[in-house]
């Protein structure tokens, strides 16, 4: 896991995008950036074509995150970003359908900076296994 | 008036009657006759107050059995009471947190402002008795243990601030609770105006709006926002170990 990669965290809500975005800070994460849609994200992605993270949330207008995820599953050069959820959305159909969806990691809100270090750890363990 | 054919002959006749009785100067009949025309055109009026009257009856029916207003009063409307009840524990439970965090890390504070002290005082000494070996050693030691002090200090107070940060972490949720209940509101209100109009004109209900106080994905599952204590969905997975159970089953 290079700290010095490329994180785009998206949540309607400033709060919780500020929340994990020092909490990213304090585990030597700080190239981050933010979006408060899915749309504008995808866009960012898209754009930019260099992010090696997506931290999202479920439960946003226009573009739910389960949306965004599919949306980048499905775009050529986006289907291998790792990608995590945070949300409060914690139905067993949903979970199901993230995980079918490609999702790397799931964490439900609240949570704590513990459990957010370690799907981070699992995430990228997975990935350079 | 004469919507059959029968009735069409039925009332020929009668006028015919009433011509001859009236040529023939009968005023009983003729009165008699009168009266049952007068009959029928009553019993006319009766048929179509008592269609009026069934109409506004089914209206009615339809209102008070059609879902949307009982769905708001049974469920939605204590469902929102409980929701914003949730919300005050949550900003409650937020706000507590943050002030134990503040009020313990004060002490933190003044500890370590004691601990400089200590060591400005010590190297004072120092100076005052120009480094002398036995003062300087004095001074080697309060540094050693004041340095430890310091560090634990600065550790609570900064794993403190990390805790307040997460304390925050109420907003989003309460936010996400309360424009659920907006848009409940909105429901009602909007139920309130079409009762408004059905009172008003006796208008049979059509295409009352039926929004439920959830959104729906474009996927179809229904988007919850976050659990409020006894107004859980069904299917809801606990706690992060329970989703991480679930998706290790599923091979993830």
């Amino acid at each position: 896991m290079d700290t010095n990669m490329k994180i785009l965290i998206v949540d309607d809500f400033s709060t919780m995008r500020r929340i994990i975005k020092n909490l990213l800070g304090d585990l030597g994460f700080k190239n981050i950036s933010q979006a408060e849609d899915g749309v504008m994200a995808l866009r960012m992605l898209q754009e930019a074509g260099d992010y090696d993270f997506l931290v999202t949330d479920w439960n946003m207008p226009e573009m739910p995150g389960i949306e965004l995820l599919k949306a980048v599953r499905a775009d050529e050069k986006l289907s291998q970003l790792p990608v995590l959820l945070v949300t409060a959305e914690q139905k067993r159909e949903q979970i199901v359908e993230a995980a079918q969806a490609g999702v790397n990691g799931y964490i439900v809100k609240p949570f704590t900076a513990v459990t957010l270090k370690e799907k981070l750890d699992k995430i990228f363990e997975r990935i350079e296994a | 008036m004469i919507s059959t054919s029968e009735q069409y002959n039925n009332l020929l006749e009668k006028a015919r009657s009433l011509v001859n009785c009236v040529e023939a100067g009968d005023g009983d009949e003729v009165n008699k006759i009168l009266d049952d025309l007068g009959n029928s055109r009553e019993e006319y009026l009766y048929q179509e107050l008592g269609k009026l009257t069934r109409e506004l009856h089914s209206t009615l029916d339809n209102f008070q059995s059609d879902t949307r207003i009982a769905q708001l009063v049974g469920e939605d409307i204590p469902d929102a009471r409980d929701r914003l009840e949730h919300v005050i524990n949550l900003t409650d439970k937020s706000a507590h947190r943050t002030i134990d965090i503040v009020e313990q890390s004060i002490p933190q504070c003044d500890s370590i402002a004691e601990e400089v002290n200590k060591l400005g005082q010590s190297w004072k000494q120092c100076k005052k008795r120009k480094m002398k070996l036995a003062d300087l050693k004095k001074f080697y030691n309060t540094f050693t243990e004041s340095h430890e002090v310091i560090i634990q200090d600065v550790g609570h107070i900064k794993s403190g601030l990390n805790e307040i940060l997460m304390a925050q972490d109420f907003q989003d949720l309460t936010g996400q609770i309360i424009s659920r209940v907006i848009t409940m509101v909105a429901d009602v209100e909007e139920s309130l105006v079409n009762l408004i109009k059905v009172t008003g004109h006796s208008q049979p209900l059509n295409n009352l709006a039926h929004k439920k106080a959830g959104d729906k994905d474009k996927g179809g599952i229904q988007v919850e926002g976050p659990q409020v204590p006894g107004r859980e969905s069904e299917s809801i997975i606990s706690g992060q170990d329970g989703v991480d159970d679930l998706l290790s089953s599923l091979g993830f």
